[in-house]
């Protein structure tokens, strides 16, 4: 007879920092943990910034919010890293589009904000994937990216997971798949959380082109109202984040506990991120917040913002 | 205060993820202090109620190991498995309190997870002897014995095989 064990590697801690006055810790698989020994928090930075670096994309979503277009402009690179290079390291960086990786200098900006010690991660179309597989790889292995969002279509690709394996050694890549309450239909959602685990539930913009087709297509009403009321069996399947959009839309609120609600909610908009549009060079609390911010640093406009809520 | 975001980065181009909720608790990186109970109530704690308690006790029971071909990934099992490596040559109370204040493997036991959930490790009720496995009845197979020996090696190992679910003990036979 004999016994023998088995122990998984532990989940590196990837960064510690201290914000105003709290702690933050970041895992390796994404993981983020506050923590002080008060009954509140109080950032003097913000945690997270959602970038968006072009406004160039070939999909022409009908309910993109961003309005991108095949003709959409860049952000200048240098602009960007001068408005981020006062945040600490460990806070995490959001890339996104538009098509991110139609951005010319890309690696450029992954490298310098890696240099800065920020944890950057990206979200990009699952159309893209096959032709961009050869750069993901490369900013894998060179640790430039660590979370991969992957905004998944109305039919929801099953062999995305196939494929992710077959061109990528995905084994240090952290992949989250996106789906937008309205759009992406109840199965849509079961199989993105039966293929990796979890998934990011994201609310329906009524902004930008979505504004539009909320108004004309009256099932993805229909669709927010399925998604709400098949919640509680998608929560027992797997991890499942939301934003705030959702959060409201989707009434996720009422399947927690307050003790639940007080330990794993992150936060408004605005609380500890922001937005920054790295294109027309602005703040704001989120991507459809109305007011924009005219800032030197990010900083400076996560306090600006804190101010005006 | 104390809040966790669960096994992901922050991708939202639009906002953050405000929130995440994993059912499944046992894959957690760290607990906060007093939240073990609730993270495990089926754990059998005595004198602890299953949700609300903020620290309480773990009694060692040890266990019999080596019969049977069973894998193992819950906290419980793999606990008791490691109080039956060090005290399976303990045939009396004193030897077993004279072993928790002598056993180094026992104070990193103790160490991690009194650090990690709060919770003190107790010896069993002197009239427990004999209706439990802690002691002269506790049993790992001779050629388990070394086994238990490679959790020890630093406290982070150790927390991983505790609390890691997919941290598995393999109890094996060769009788076939």
């Amino acid at each position: 007879m004999r016994g023998s064990i088995e122990i998984q590697p532990v989940i590196k801690q990837l960064r510690e920092y201290t914000n105003g006055n709290y702690t933050v810790k970041i895992y390796e698989d994404g993981t983020k943990i506050r923590e002080n020994n008060k009954d509140y928090f109080d950032p003097e930075v913000p945690e997270s910034l959602d970038v968006k670096i072009t406004n160039k994309c070939d999909l022409l979503c009908a309910w993109c919010h961003e309005c991108s277009t095949p003709y959409g402009k860049h952000c200048d690179p240098d602009t960007l890293l001068n408005k981020l290079s006062t945040l600490p390291r460990g806070v995490e960086i959001a890339i996104g589009g538009g098509n991110p990786f139609e951005h010319p200098d890309l690696s450029y900006i992954l490298a310098c904000l890696k240099h800065f010690g920020l944890i950057c991660n990206i979200t990009f179309n699952e159309r893209h994937f096959e032709q961009y597989s050869c750069l993901i790889q490369r900013f894998i292995d060179e640790k430039l990216i660590y979370g991969y969002g992957i905004s998944c279509n109305r039919s929801f690709s099953q062999n995305l997971h196939e494929i992710i394996h077959e061109h990528c050694s995905s084994d240090r890549a952290c992949v989250i798949p996106h789906l937008i309450a309205g759009i992406n239909t109840n199965r849509d959602i079961e199989r993105a959380i039966t293929i990796y685990g979890k998934c990011l539930i994201l609310g329906f913009k009524q902004y930008g082109r979505g504004s539009a087709i909320y108004s004309s297509d009256y099932s993805i009403r229909e669709q927010i109202t399925a998604t709400k009321e098949h919640l509680a069996k998608l929560l027992q399947m797997g991890i499942v984040s939301f934003d705030n959009l959702a959060i409201g839309q989707l009434d996720v609120k009422n399947h927690l506990t307050d003790k639940q609600w007080s330990e794993m909610y992150m936060g408004d908009d605005g609380d500890y991120s922001i937005y920054y549009n790295a294109v027309k060079d602005y703040f704001k609390k989120n991507s459809i917040a109305s007011q924009n911010i005219k800032a030197t640093d990010a900083v400076k406009a996560f306090k600006n913002i804190g101010t005006i809520k | 205060m104390y809040q966790i975001r669960r096994g992901v980065f922050e991708t939202n181009s639009s906002s953050s993820h405000s929130i995440t909720i994993d059912r499944d608790k046992d894959n957690l990186t760290d607990f906060p202090k007093g939240q073990f109970i609730r993270n495990y109530p089926t754990l059998k704690v005595p004198g602890v109620s299953g949700v609300s308690g903020v620290s309480g006790v773990l009694e060692m029971r040890g266990g019999e190991f080596g019969w049977g071909v069973e894998d193992f990934n819950d906290f419980e099992t793999k606990f008791q498995y490691l109080v039956t490596h060090i005290f399976r040559n303990c045939t009396s109370e004193s030897e077993v309190l004279s072993r928790m204040e002598d056993s180094e493997q026992f104070l990193m036991l103790k160490t991690v997870i009194k650090k990690t959930c709060d919770l003190e490790i107790t010896p069993p009720e002197p009239s427990a002897y004999g209706k439990t496995y802690v002691g002269p009845v506790g049993y790992i197979d001779h050629q388990s014995v070394g086994t238990a020996f490679q959790v020890f090696i630093s406290k982070e190992i150790l927390k991983n095989y505790l609390f890691n679910k997919n941290s598995i003990l393999f109890i094996d036979n060769d009788n076939y």
